[in-house]
């Protein structure tokens, strides 16, 4: 007992591009049509139609071939440059791993050649002595307020 | 016709044959085609997972141990970057050289222009040995085993690593990051610092007690690895960055410890001494400038990381120095005054016990500041007459004797002070002159930082910026008394000015001598020491030089041999800080009467 479906359907043309002459009046106007759908078309496949339809579609355009192959063009366009840019950002990695190990090298050499120089300053004082340095003894300033040391302290040495 | 028949039914035969292999071979490529298309299309994402979880590993990343650093920033430890190299023993036996021609280009193997000569690890070894700088033959020993890693070599420089790199032996030899800690002061104070273990912790010195700071906290990365497990690059996943540890500045400043050091050996060489040691301390900042002491050890080795530094691990008693302390004890609880008269014998007997000064003279007239200038012990025993046993202990405490000190390095001694109630009737006596006690040469800095310091006592440190610096105050004694003893420490230093003298300077010291045992448990051997306070008039130094078993034609007493480094010392101290000269000394208390 169900109703078989309805649709409602303009009978004018979408097809723009080729204007055809029409046996009919030109005043559009709307009629109810019984048993769409399935009901209708049991004699095609999914695919058929949807091929029939992708065509009909394509009627309807100026130039439908060419936006299709922009579109197709677009896509490979994205699939390439998306493959352009991976290949650009695992060779980038290459790049970027290759410049980390030399900054980790010149790290290292940095470490090294500090370590010779701090060594090199540990042993200056010892070098300077072997050289006949001596550090600087004694009061090397000049006593304004006339200083003078005990006389009678050195008198008094002894020891306990 | 029985021919023809013959043949075709061979004909028929082999074409059934050949259609039977066809079809077996059909289906076999059916069913490895529909493995494929199963795993592909259905198993494909799992056994890619499956794949690239076998290629991903988890990389630790060592952080790098924070750097000792001295009061100006100079290096005293910091670790740099090594390698240990690592062979594949299974992996160099298969190894077959690859004579370099005009085709392969670099991608060959040769020592020094010359064909390696040799397939397996002996191959190896030859390759290798020249970069290593080791044996070829007891590296090929090495990679002559069973398994799979052996270690080859430890801590080679990167140099090194980037040379063997270049070896082509990729595969076979592999270098795992590691670290090594250098010591450019080498033995300047190597069991001051101490050093580190295998793993990397502080085991001794500095090393050990700043370890928590010292120690970083290692980061990871998990990529995916090749072959010869090297990273694919863009297949990080995870990463933590390693936190290095915190550089540990010390108050030491290296120009004085390497002076103080060379004071200390020079003066061991002259007087013949077992050692020598010394401690500087800013009685400002109670920062200790110096610890040196004449052991040579070098920092990192097994006899820095077993030994402590002997100014916190030597104890002794003091001697003739703990009559400061009696003296500050008498002067706060007003038994006496500096000025108090005694007539004082060269010996006396109390309890049965004769006390003796170490010299003979006549009854002599000296107040108690003449009694400390002469380091009288007879004296002190006779002013020590009002002084409870309580108080002895009591002012010895507070002073810090006994008692560790607030530097917490690893390996101090606290000394040994017994209770008052253990006291015979010859300690509580020989407690007023420094001896019956020991202490160390940190504590006894300390004690005459606490005169210097106006009678307060505060912590002392020789980490920079720790926050510890004038910690801890206690007044030990009146202001008033410390100056007082500072000016009978003043007369001591003038009594030895022929062997002490810092020109131009005014130094309160004093000076003791002390019996300690010796290697056969008797009291054979001898401590000499002194600390005095410079400038008396404005204090910026304490300075303690210890001697054991110095020997001179003159004696061994600390005014003799122990003094003139003190001086050396302290005459580098004024000119380096460039302290101004001090005024004539106008308020001394009298010695005699």
């Amino acid at each position: 007992m169900t109703m078989p479906a309805r649709s409602v359907r303009s009978k004018t043309s979408a097809d723009k591009g080729h204007p055809r002459i029409q046996e009919m009046p030109t005043r559009p106007e709307l009629s109810l049509i019984k048993g769409t759908g399935k009901a209708r078309r049991p004699e095609r496949g999914p695919f058929a139609e949807g091929a029939r339809r992708l065509i009909g579609w394509t009627r309807t355009r100026g130039n439908p071939l060419l936006r299709i192959m922009t579109s197709v063009i677009f896509l490979a366009a994205c699939m390439f440059g998306s493959l352009m840019l991976r290949t650009q950002m695992v060779q980038d990695s290459f790049e970027a791993t290759r410049v980390q190990h030399e900054i980790s090298n010149l790290t290292q050499d940095v470490q090294d050649d500090q370590n010779k120089l701090d060594q090199l300053q540990a042993s200056l004082p010892d070098k300077a002595q072997q050289l006949g340095m001596q550090p600087q003894q004694g009061l090397n300033s000049i006593d304004l307020q006339g200083y003078k040391p005990p006389q009678d302290a050195q008198s008094k040495a002894g020891h306990p | 016709m029985s021919g023809n028949g013959t043949k075709r039914s061979w004909h028929l035969s082999f074409c059934k044959r050949s259609l039977s292999v066809g079809l077996i071979l059909v289906l076999v490529a059916a069913l490895a085609l529909g493995k494929l298309a199963y795993i592909q299309l259905f198993d494909g994402r799992s056994m890619a997972q499956a794949a690239a979880a076998g290629r991903t590993v988890p990389h630790t990343i060592k952080a790098q141990r924070g750097r000792i650093l001295d009061v100006n920033g100079r290096v005293l430890a910091q670790s740099l970057e090594r390698y240990n190299i690592i062979g594949d023993p299974e992996a160099a036996a298969s190894f077959i050289p690859i004579n370099c021609t005009k085709r392969t280009g670099s991608d060959c193997h040769s020592i020094k222009g010359h064909p390696v000569g040799a397939d397996g690890a002996a191959g190896v070894a030859r390759l290798l040995a020249p970069a290593l700088g080791m044996n070829a033959m007891e590296l090929g020993g090495k990679l002559s085993v069973p398994g799979r890693y052996v270690v080859l070599a430890k801590r080679v420089t990167p140099e090194v690593k980037r040379s063997i790199d270049k070896l082509g032996l990729q595969g076979i030899i592999t270098a795992e990051l590691s670290s090594e800690r250098t010591y450019p002061h080498a033995d300047l104070m190597g069991a001051l610092i101490g050093g580190i273990d295998d793993s990397g912790k502080g085991v001794a010195g500095i090393e050990q007690m700043e370890n928590r700071q010292l120690t970083g906290t290692d980061g990871y990365t998990v990529y995916q690895q090749g072959m010869l497990g090297q990273e694919i690059p863009g297949t990080v996943t995870r990463q933590r960055n390693p936190i290095n540890g915190k550089d540990v500045t010390l108050t030491v400043d290296q120009d004085v410890q390497w002076y103080v050091r060379q004071a200390l050996k020079s003066g061991c060489q002259r007087f013949h001494a077992d050692w020598a040691l010394a401690v500087v301390q800013d009685t400002r900042t109670n920062e200790i400038l110096a610890l040196a002491d004449t052991d040579d050890y070098q920092a990192g080795s097994d006899q820095a990381k077993v030994n402590s530094s002997r100014a916190v691990a030597e104890t002794f008693e003091p001697g003739s120095i703990g009559k400061t302390i009696s003296i500050s004890g008498m002067l706060q609880e007003q038994v006496h005054s500096m000025s108090d008269r005694f007539t004082v014998p060269d010996h006396i007997t109390v309890d049965n016990q004769q006390y003796k000064d170490a010299f003979d003279h006549p009854a002599e007239h000296w107040t108690l500041a003449g009694i400390l200038q002469n380091s009288s012990n007879v004296g002190m025993v006779m002013a020590g007459e009002h002084y409870p046993d309580q108080k002895r202990y009591d002012y010895l405490t507070r002073f810090g004797i006994g008692q560790a000190s607030a530097l917490g390095l690893p390996g101090e001694s606290k000394g040994l002070l017994t209770s008052p109630q253990t006291w015979d009737r010859r300690t509580r006596n020989t407690v007023l002159f420094g001896q019956g006690y020991a202490t160390n040469a940190i504590q006894l800095t300390n004690v005459i930082a606490t005169l210097a310091n106006k009678g307060v006592r505060a912590d002392q440190t020789i980490i920079h910026g720790q926050g510890a610096v004038n910690a801890n105050r206690v007044r030990v004694v009146d202001e008033k008394v410390a100056a007082t003893v500072m000016n009978g420490m003043e007369s001591v230093a003038e009594k030895y000015q022929n062997t002490a003298k810092v020109e131009g300077y005014r130094v309160a010291s004093k000076t003791g001598t002390a019996e300690v045992a010796d290697s056969s448990g008797g009291l054979g051997g001898i401590i000499s020491d002194w600390v005095g306070i410079l400038p008396a008039d404005d204090p910026h130094f304490v300075v303690t030089v210890v001697l054991k078993n110095p020997h001179s034609s003159d004696g061994v007493f600390g005014s003799i041999t122990a003094g003139p480094i003190f001086a050396q010392i302290g005459e580098f101290l004024m000119q380096k800080y460039q302290v101004p000269t001090s005024p004539p000394r106008t308020d001394a208390i009298p010695v005699t009467w």
